[in-house]
């Protein structure tokens, strides 16, 4: 009787605990909509940080962009030609995948998004598409400003480090950076070579040399 | 027996390619995005654009904001990515998937959605996000 009890009891948690979690996963990876915002707390609560998914079910949304980051610097001597800091990288990757740079290419690649104000917050993208002008949209907010902040400081480091690379440990004075946005041919046209695509630049200013701590 | 083999050369493959790279033609020095805006002469007119206001690439790509737009700071502009260019057959099933539930919703269940609204517009701090919600963000989009 003990054991019928014991088996019964669990297989009714595991049905409950199923469906709680079915039941908060497809309201998770819905669109924007009234009652996910009534409840996110407490979805994103039992999504994150175990059954957190980063693809939505009514958004196949492939990555359309690439992005690439040039530096140069500025020496006593004169300013530098750019440098294509995202290709060396990851041409480095791939001749030995199992170097650092697969990680080390994380750094600058966030840093422009965050520098530029890049999110994927799908809030924000559905208060773009009600008021383009509201801060949220802008990336006006508090949170948003602190991101930029992040970033630009990461570019910064980044170009840096570049420089003690290219001119010497310190020579450096000062540092640029430019973010390139590279949009390939879309799919209707993927017999085209990429530079059949366009590219967006953001050109970031000067800023100091930042030597490593 | 076989399939410890199998897996055995599998797993040798595998160590081979990653040690060793995969043998496949390197990548040129320099990216595509970088020979398109080099600073001379020899890189192609038109395809180096700089920084637009979000405005422009609206009125470039469209009305529609898609999902992953960017938004520059201060200083730096804005730049619309060129998320509206293309809507692919896909984008436009999810859409209208979007406009068929949000009617169900609404004929369904009639005030319930507008008073969800107004309780998520009353949530102080929502995770993941620093957008502020208000009742009205969920009214039906008219066209």
């Amino acid at each position: 009787m003990v054991r019928r009890i014991v088996a019964w009891g669990t297989l009714v948690l595991m049905l409950l605990g199923a469906t709680v979690y079915v039941v908060n996963a497809f309201l998770y990876l819905t669109p924007p909509n009234p009652l996910k915002a009534a409840w996110l707390p407490l979805i994103v609560g039992l999504a994150h940080p175990l059954f957190a998914q980063n693809w939505h079910l009514f958004a196949p949304d492939p990555i359309r962009t690439n992005y690439v980051l040039l530096a140069r610097c500025r020496t006593r001597a004169g300013i530098t030609p750019w440098v294509d800091v995202t290709q060396s990288m990851l041409g480095r990757h791939h001749r030995a995948r199992t170097s650092p740079m697969s990680r080390l290419l994380r750094v600058h690649l966030n840093a422009m998004r965050l520098a530029i104000g890049v999110s994927h917050d799908e809030w924000r993208q559905y208060a773009c598409k009600r008021d383009i002008r509201s801060a949220a949209c802008r990336g006006k907010t508090e949170t948003g400003s602190r991101r930029r902040e992040i970033g630009t400081y990461l570019l910064q480091r980044t170009a840096s480090t570049v420089c003690d690379q290219r001119v010497g440990l310190g020579t450096a004075e000062a540092v640029q950076t430019r973010i390139l946005v590279h949009t390939p041919p879309p799919w209707s046209r993927r017999s085209e070579p990429p530079s059949a695509g366009v590219t967006r630049f953001v050109p970031m200013p000067w800023t100091p040399y930042v030597p490593a701590r | 027996m076989r399939v410890l083999a199998a897996l055995l050369s599998l797993v040798m493959f595998v160590t081979v390619v990653a040690v060793n790279g995969s043998r496949a033609q390197p990548l040129p020095g320099a990216s595509t995005a970088y020979l398109q805006c080099a600073p001379s002469e020899a890189a192609p007119v038109g395809r180096c654009l700089p920084i637009v206001t979000l405005r422009a690439g609206f009125d470039e790509f469209g009305a529609d904001t898609q999902a992953d737009q960017i938004t520059a700071g201060d200083g730096y502009g804005s730049v619309g990515q060129s998320t509206g260019e293309e809507a692919s057959d896909p984008e436009l099933l999810a859409q209208l998937a979007l406009r068929a539930l949000e009617a169900l919703v609404i004929g369904f269940f009639g005030e319930l959605g507008t008073r969800l609204a107004e309780r998520a517009a009353g949530t102080a701090h929502l995770p993941e996000t620093d957008v502020e919600l208000t009742a009205d963000m969920f009214d039906p989009v008219t066209p």
